[in-house]
This record gives C-alpha cells, sequence and structure tokens, in this order.
C-alpha cells in the first residue's frame, strides 16, 4: 500500500514522511592490530509528522519507527500528537520547487562496501608506520575508520517528492608519542564526504608532527594575547554562536542580538550559509522539510544583512524559507527522529588575503590554537573557556613553543569584532560541537589565556 | 517482526546455532528503545514518540572481534549475517583469550514508582505546560522558558555462547527548566533538572512553582554575574562539578579499553596514591536510581558496584569481556552500547566521590580568595594526559570566606591527579545529577555523576 494511502486511511489530511536508509562499514584499530570488523550496520528509519489545523494556527506531532509495518499505527500516533499540540503557530508543508544540485556523494564509498574501510585501513597502517620511523616514536593507540550511504525520501501531502544519496566518511586517531617517561597525544576526529577528502598521506604528516611537538609542550602563563584559531576551532567558535544569533526562529524569540544592516564584525569578516557547496558536510539540494538549500548571505563585511528561516519560521515572521530546515542531531544514523528546527547548513567564512605563514610573522606575542580539548560555546551568551590540547607560542612572528593544558577564553560575539587577519585558505571543516563550517584561519585580537 | 521476549529469544538462539564452534565466542542482541519526548518554551511545543528496534551479533575469534546489526528481525537475514562474521578472515598477533564467565538468565522489569506508559499523553503534556507556566511571567526579563521532558524505555534481550539468556527493561525519565533572561544585549539562561531510573512521580512531586521561582532567580542573577577571574585559585566544585570530575577528567583514564591501548594516565598505578586520602571513588551500575544504572552491561555481565580508589588509593580499572581477560581481572560490568548501531565499549554507568564529614561553610571559610563552581554544563576526557575540562554554567568569588558575586560560566582545568590530590576538604551531602556521556565525541549513552561539595586547595579557571 502507497504511503499516501496509509495517511488517508488514517484520516490525515497534512503529513510528511521522512525516510533514512543507512549502511555503515566500519574497522577499529587497537594500535596498529584490526580491534573489530563491522558491518554491514543496516539501519532504516521513518518519521512521519502530522498536522492537525484550528483556524489558521496548526498542531503537530512526530512519531517514528524502523519497520515498515509498524508505519500504520507510527502515523496514527503522529495524528493523536498533533491533536494534543497547543497550536501556537501557523505551519504548512512545502511545496515542490526547483532544487540546485550539489556533490554530495563519493563513488568510491558508494560502490566499495566493507572493502573501502578495509582498503583505507591498510592505506592507513602503512603510512603510519612509513611516516613515524623517525625519533622520537609515534605510534597510533586506536583508530575508527567507517564510511556511511545514506539513502533519504522525502515526501508530503503537497505533492512534494524527493530522494538523495549521500555518503560521509569518518576517521579518528590518537597518535601517541614516546620518549622516556613522557607521553603526548594528537587526537584528530574528522568527518569528510569522500575518501580521499582525509587522504591519510596528505593529513598524517600535520598529525604526527603535533603529536611530536606536544611532547615538548609546556602550559601558557596568564595574560591577554593575540590568538589564531584553525579552521576546526572557528567551526566550533562561530557555527554555534553567530548561526544561533542567525536564526529568524531566535528573532522572534527575542533570543537574537543581531539586527539587519547593524556593524556585529570587523570590517574583514563575511560570513554566508552555503547550503550547496560541493562535498561540504551539510550541503544538499534541499532541506529536512523538502525546501531548496541555497546561499544565503549572513554578514557582508562586518554587517549582519539577513536571516535564516526554516518553514514554520518563514510562514511566521511573512519571509520565504532559505532552506534551513534541519534535523540536528548527534547520531547520523538517527537523524530521521530528530525534530526540524532553524539551523544553519554550511557557514562559510570568506578568506582573506593573508598566507597563515604571514599572519603568524604578524604577531609579536600570541597563541596559534591546533586543538582545543571541546570548544563549546554557549549559544546564547556566546561565552566559552576551553581547554588547549595542541597549540604553539608565538613569539616575534615565530611559533617558538608547544603548549598544551591552560584555557583561551572569551564571547565569540565580542571576539569577532576584533579580527586583525584572515588566512586566504578555506577548510571543509567539522568541529567536535559544530558538523559543519568552510572555514579559514582567524587572527583575534586581545584574547584571554589562563594557565599557570 | 517478532519481536517478543520467547520470539526475541529463539531469534538469537537461532543466529547463535549458525556461528557455534565456528568462533570463540558469540553473543547476540536485541535492542528495542521508545521514548516519548516533550518540550516547550514560549512559542514552540513539540511532542514526539520514536521508537526503534534491532539486533547486533558479534564474533570473536583469533583476537579479533566482527560484529553486524539489522533492523531486519528475520531468520534469514541474520544468519546471512551470521554468516558473513563466521567467514571474516581478519586476525591478530595479540591473541587474548576471552575468560568465560558465569552463564545467567535474568528476566527483570527495573521497578520504577509509577511507569511513565500507564501515564495518559494528555495528563504529561498538561504537567509541562503547567511547569512551563509556573516560570512565566516572574520577571520581564524571563523572555522564554524552555521546559524539556523524556521518558525512555530500553529494552534489551541478550544471549551468548556461554548460554546466558537475559532481559532487562530500563525505564529513565528526565526533566529540564531553562529560563532565558534578558536586559539588552546579555542573555543568560540557568538550568534545573531532575531524572534517574525512575518514574513519572519526578514530574508529580516536582514543586513547579518554587523550581521554577529558584531557577528564574537563578538566571536573573547571571545578568549581573562577572567574568570569572582567570589563573590558579582555591576552588570549591558543587556535587555535580565532582560528579563531571569523577567521570570526565578522572573516570575515562579507568577504562580498561585506554589502559590496553596504552593510552591511559593511570596505567601502572593500581594500588598507588592517586588522591587525597580523603578521597573514595566509586562507580555503580546497580545505583538505586541513579541515571546509569542497568541490571546487565551490553555483554551480560549482571550490574556491580566497583571502588575505583579507596582512601586515595587505586583499586581497578573498569572493564569489558575483552579487558578483563587480557588483564586478568574481575569483569566489572561496564560494556555498554548506545544502540544495537555501535560498538561495544567500556563506560561508565554512575560514577561519584563518597561523602565526607564537612559542612559548606566549613569548606569556604579558610578561603581568602577563591572561586566556586556550581551546575556543571559539560567536560572532556583527556585519558592519555589527564588534562581536564570541567564547565559550569554559574559560579561565585569567594573572598574571605564568604561567597560574594556571582561569576558567568566558568571551567576548571589543570592536571586531574594534581586536582584530586590536592583535595584538602569534602562535603557531607551527597548528591547526584543525570548525563549522557559520550567516548570522545559519540557513542551517547546515559551517566549519573555525583559527590558531596569539594574544597580543592588549587586549580586553574577561567570563564568567558
Amino acid at each position: 500500500m502507497s504511503h499516501a494511502k496509509l495517511f488517508k486511511i488514517a484520516g490525515v489530511k497534512e503529513y510528511d514522511l521522512y525516510t533514512l536508509k543507512a549502511t555503515v562499514y566500519e574497522v577499529q584499530l587497537r594500535g596498529f592490530d584490526i580491534e573489530i570488523v563491522r558491518g554491514p550496520v543496516e539501519s532504516i528509519g521513518y518519521t512521519c509528522r502530522a498536522l492537525s489545523r484550528r483556524g489558521k494556527l496548526t498542531g503537530q506531532g512526530r512519531s517514528s519507527c524502523s519497520n515498515s509495518a509498524k508505519l500504520k499505527e507510527c502515523i496514527e500516533s503522529a495524528k493523536y500528537l498533533s491533536s494534543l499540540n497547543l497550536p501556537e503557530t501557523k505551519y504548512e508543508f512545502p511545496s515542490a520547487k526547483k532544487d540546485k544540485q550539489a556533490k554530495i556523494a563519493d563513488n568510491h564509498i558508494l560502490k566499495g562496501g566493507p572493502q573501502a574501510v578495509q582498503t583505507y585501513a591498510k592505506r592507513l597502517v602503512e603510512a603510519l608506520k612509513t611516516g613515524t620511523k623517525s625519533k622520537p616514536t609515534v605510534k597510533p593507540t586506536f583508530g575508527k575508520i567507517r564510511t556511511y550511504v545514506l539513502d533519504t525520501t522525502l515526501e508530503n501531502s503537497s505533492g512534494l517528492r524527493k530522494r538523495k544519496t549521500e555518503t560521509y566518511f569518518y576517521v579518528e586517531l590518537a597518535l601517541k608519542v614516546t620518549s622516556g617517561i613522557k607521553l603526548a597525544e594528537f587526537w584528530p576526529r574528522q568527518f569528510s564526504r569522500t575518501i580521499e577528502g582525509i587522504a591519510p598521506e596528505k593529513a598524517l604528516p600535520r598529525w604526527i608532527r603535533l603529536a611530536k611537538d606536544t611532547m615538548k609542550a609546556k602550559m601558557p602563563t596568564t595574560q591577554r594575547m593575540t590568538v589564531i584559531f584553525n579552521p576546526q576551532s572557528v567551526c566550533d567558535l562561530l557555527v554555534p554562536t553567530v548561526g544561533f544569533h542567525s536564526l529568524g526562529e531566535m528573532q522572534f524569540k527575542k533570543q537574537s542580538v543581531f539586527k539587519e544592516q547593524d556593524l556585529v564584525a570587523s570590517e574583514n569578516l563575511t560570513i554566508h550559509d552555503d547550503g550547496l557547496h560541493d562535498y561540504a558536510l551539510l550541503s544538499s539540494p534541499f532541506d529536512d522539510e523538502g525546501n531548496p538549500q541555497r546561499v544565503t548571505s549572513l554578514i557582508e563585511k562586518g554587517v549582519f544583512k539577513n536571516y535564516l528561516y526554516d518553514q514554520k519560521y518563514a510562514l511566521n515572521m511573512n519571509k520565504k524559507p532559505t532552506g534551513n530546515g534541519l534535523k540536528p542531531t548527534a547520531s547520523i544514523l538517527n537523524k530521521h527522529s530528530g525534530a526540524i528546527v532553524g539551523s544553519p547548513t554550511n557557514l562559510s567564512i570568506k578568506s582573506g588575503n593573508h598566507s597563515l605563514e604571514r599572519m603568524i610573522a604578524e604577531v609579536k606575542n600570541g597563541v596559534l590554537i591546533e586543538q582545543f580539548s571541546w570548544l563549546n560555546p554557549d549559544r546564547m551568551a556566546t561565552s566559552f573557556s576551553s581547554e588547549i590540547r595542541n597549540a604553539y607560542l608565538i613569539k616575534n612572528g615565530e611559533c617558538t613553543q608547544a603548549l598544551k593544558g591552560g584555557m583561551v577564553s572569551g564571547k565569540a560575539l565580542d571576539m569577532i569584532k576584533n579580527i586583525s587577519g584572515i588566512s586566504n585558505q578555506q577548510f571543509i571543516e567539522s568541529g567536535a560541537t559544530a558538523f559543519s563550517c568552510i572555514a579559514p584561519y582567524i587572527r583575534f585580537e586581545d584574547v584571554q589565556i589562563a594557565g599557570k | 517482526m517478532a519481536t517478543k521476549p520467547e520470539l526475541v529469544f529463539d531469534l538469537l538462539a537461532y543466529v547463535g546455532k549458525q556461528m557455534e564452534g565456528k568462533v570463540e565466542y558469540w553473543d547476540a542482541l536485541f535492542d528495542r528503545q521508545s521514548s516519548c519526548t516533550i518540550s516547550k518554551d514560549n512559542v514552540d511545543e513539540r511532542i514526539a514518540m520514536p521508537e526503534f528496534a534491532g539486533i547486533q551479533i558479534r564474533s570473536y575469534k583469533k583476537g579479533v572481534w566482527r560484529s553486524a546489526s539489522t533492523f531486519r528481525l528475520e531468520k534469514e537475514r541474520l544468519k546471512e549475517l551470521a554468516l558473513k562474521l563466521v567467514k571474516l578472515r581478519q586476525e591478530t598477533k595479540n591473541r587474548v583469550r576471552l575468560r568465560e564467565q558465569k552463564t545467567s538468565k535474568l528476566d527483570v522489569v527495573m521497578r520504577v514508582g509509577k511507569t511513565p506508559s500507564d501515564v495518559s499523553l494528555e495528563s504529561k503534556v498538561e504537567g509541562i505546560r503547567s511547569f512551563h507556566k509556573a516560570a512565566t511571567g516572574l520577571d520581564k526579563r524571563i523572555i522564554n522558558v524552555i521546559v524539556q521532558y523524556g521518558d525512555s524505555k530500553i529494552e534489551r534481550i541478550f544471549a551468548n555462547s556461554e548460554g546466558s539468556s537475559m532481559r532487562q527493561v530500563v525505564t529513565r525519565i528526565r526533566l529540564a527548566l531553562m529560563p532565558v533572561a534578558r536586559e539588552n544585549d546579555k542573555i543568560r539562561v540557568d538550568f534545573e533538572s531532575f531524572g534517574g531510573t525512575k518514574g513519572y512521580e519526578v514530574v508529580e512531586k516536582c514543586d513547579f512553582d518554587a523550581v521554577a521561582k529558584k531557577t528564574v532567580e537563578s538566571s536573573l542573577e547571571l545578568l549581573k554575574a562577572q567574568t570569572p577571574p582567570s589563573g590558579e585559585f582555591p576552588v570549591i566544585v558543587d556535587s555535580r562539578m565532582a560528579g563531571m570530575i569523577a567521570h570526565e577528567s578522572f573516570g575515562h583514564g579507568l577504562e580498561a579499553d585506554q589502559v590496553l591501548r596504552k593510552r591511559s594516565y593511570l596505567d601502572g598505578l593500581l594500588g598507588k596514591q592517586v588522591a587525597s586520602e580523603l578521597t573514595t571513588i566509586i562507580d555503580s551500575s546497580k545505583l538505586p536510581e541513579g541515571y546509569g544504572s542497568y541490571v546487565f552491561d551490553d555483554e551480560g555481565i549482571p550490574a556491580k558496584e566497583s571502588i575505583l580508589v579507596r582512601k586515595g588509593i587505586l583499586e581497578r580499572f573498569l572493564t569489558d569481556r575483552y579487558s578483563s581477560s587480557a588483564l586478568e581481572c574481575e569483569a566489572t560490568a561496564s560494556c555498554r552500547i548506545e544502540s544495537y548501531l555501535t560498538k561495544h565499549f567500556v563506560r561508565m554507568s554512575n560514577t561519584y566521590f563518597a561523602r565526607g564529614d564537612m559542612t559548606l561553610e566549613e569548606l569556604i571559610e579558610p578561603i581568602r580568595k577563591g572561586v566556586m563552581l556550581v551546575k556543571a554544563s559539560f567536560g572532556m576526557e583527556d585519558p592519555l594526559a589527564g588534562g581536564i575540562q570541567c564547565s559550569s554554567s554559574k559560579g561565585y568569588l569567594i573572598e574571605h570566606g564568604k561567597v560574594t558575586s556571582p561569576l558567568t560560566e566558568i571551567s576548571l582545568s589543570g592536571n586531574v591527579l594534581e586536582v584530586l590530590r590536592s583535595i584538602d576538604g569534602v562535603g557531607k551531602t551527597l548528591e547526584f545529577g543525570v548525563g549522557t556521556c559520550g567516548k570522545g565525541s559519540e557513542d551517547y549513552v546515559p551517566v549519573g555523576d555525583g559527590g558531596p561539595y569539594l574544597r580543592i586547595q588549587k586549580a586553574i579557571v577561567s570563564g568567558g
């Protein structure tokens, strides 16, 4: 029986059905050895939303299941929940619109099956053995190599029918350096759309250098100074904070401090929400409600330009949706069951004019951050204080000393008013807090460092 | 789809039969999770009832684990997957022989006061609306009030090659209030949360008006809070922050998979002094009503209480079946999965500092200038180096033995062993919090943590 018929039998006139089918393969390493071979890990999830209409306002219910035989029950449940839901806002499901395409899948993952991860694991181990011969000894303590193939279908009562196939690749590795009784580590965790996005031959030299340098690391002293954030740290600093204050929903709820045309940042900062950037992690032809994703200007030369809208807040604020109705979740495989909320897709921070080397050369007294333990700012207040895991002290234009421990703290929305440099290269990044960003290195002035 | 327990046991036995004699060990785990979540703020009300079910099968041979997971609870598919696992050729030189564990037969539904599924959805929604209403309109600077409710039921059915067959049903509940305060461009939010392996009585016993008033006042207090000082100070932490130190900074280094990976700062310290003599740290998956409690772990080992540190001496690591075999020590029932889709890892359950004998006033009294951290918000582990990232949403300045000004979001850093060794005062009131723990940035499981107030002679603090 068609899904539309199931909704009709249940008496649900307005609905959508989001289906996510996933297959995962994984190899995990203990040292250089294989600890576990996983796969296939196969999951399916159906999430239906039903509307109940009371005048211009709508109640909404959401229910999920992992078995098509339970779909009827799931629809009944969503219908019942929608009848309980207190209608305070308008909603209607989007109709079909023409989407623009973005590259979101890697053929090597689509066709590779379990072999893709095993081949990469061998390649990684080989590259590690070759790249870690010189003293001090660098060894992996563990590693995770994982591929995802995700098939999403979305249909609704407004006649929308959409489908996409996308891939992810995940590598996590802990590289330990030992010299006598001294120990140090670099612990990269990275998502990519493609296997070559984390090619071991390209990624490992930096990872090994950071692990080795951390062996000589000291804790910084307490002072205010210039701090350069690497692209991953920029991702975790700006996506949760600038992203939050850029949401139409937060303007509606009076929780955004941004106003259109206000100067909110240094003139060298330009940020777009780019939902169509090839191989960026949240690129997609359509968002999780079915609206086309697109490029929206958020900050142009320091001036806040536009809010981001999902379907609901676009309707309630008389705006057009910007393709930002997403299901953010901690687990890719359970994404289907999440609520639709306004979220940035890929914040793209425009690159500047200077190389990283020149940005460092211009610093008299500062820090270059390569990794925080977990940069997790308060989205509303935008404040944070995060432990330094891997960093360098910069003295008179040169990285002179590796740093570990101590903290960097500040408020993201204050810091973006004090940017003195942006590097000329952008990187597709995933952070520990934010899933996706396209970011350069950014240099901030007068940042608090805490240490001994 | 076979989801009645007796049918699931049959399925698991059938899967095992495909692997019997062809691998050194196998197990199979059925996982069904259902929940009800209600969130409400001044604009949105969201009600959802997600549910999923699936099976993970594992085998162990020649030092390597293999696993596969599926939502298709059909004999044919499970047989295909089992045969795939059997055929995998990987092996390792380091072949640990798994020690046999005692065979267990269990079928336990963990008892809670009032089973959430026995409460009508209408009542739950009304309850959440009442809580929201209690915190609304108390002050015009409160621009939004967020209430979040979630109950969950996890059913796990387990069988293995040792003949164990076990079933558990664990119910958890969580309720949280977050009033958002705003004055000009300053926006601050504090929170209060409750929960555990408890039932709907958590909502029914909650004094909405009293909790709302206290939490709203706390959010408003944050509007006038100062940025914390940066540097080394004497520190007092509340029970939730103590729990976060026990769990994030200390506990992750005790997970024996990290020891086997040679990635634990505690490797080689068993039997040694790792904390001050005032310090005892426990992990208990049997803690009554603890958010991280269960009946048996996801390898079929019945729940246990483990004293990790007794009077400052490190007594044991937390282990799973593999690491207890490799390290030749007792399995502590610490192997957990997030769902049938994720890997088994050594994890904590409810981790906490034992109580001492001091009042909060006695702890604060000798401090000339220090900082008190309250309301733990998040933390991150550093198992190799024992670094600390523990953040609270609020703090207070301590001056001349008295709590003075409120402070905004504040974090604790430094080396965890230095911090534990510098504990020189332990409070006498023990409290627990509810939380979710990731291994690194994924594989989230429910955990509890707690302790009394602790006084740390010196630690690095800073805030944004």
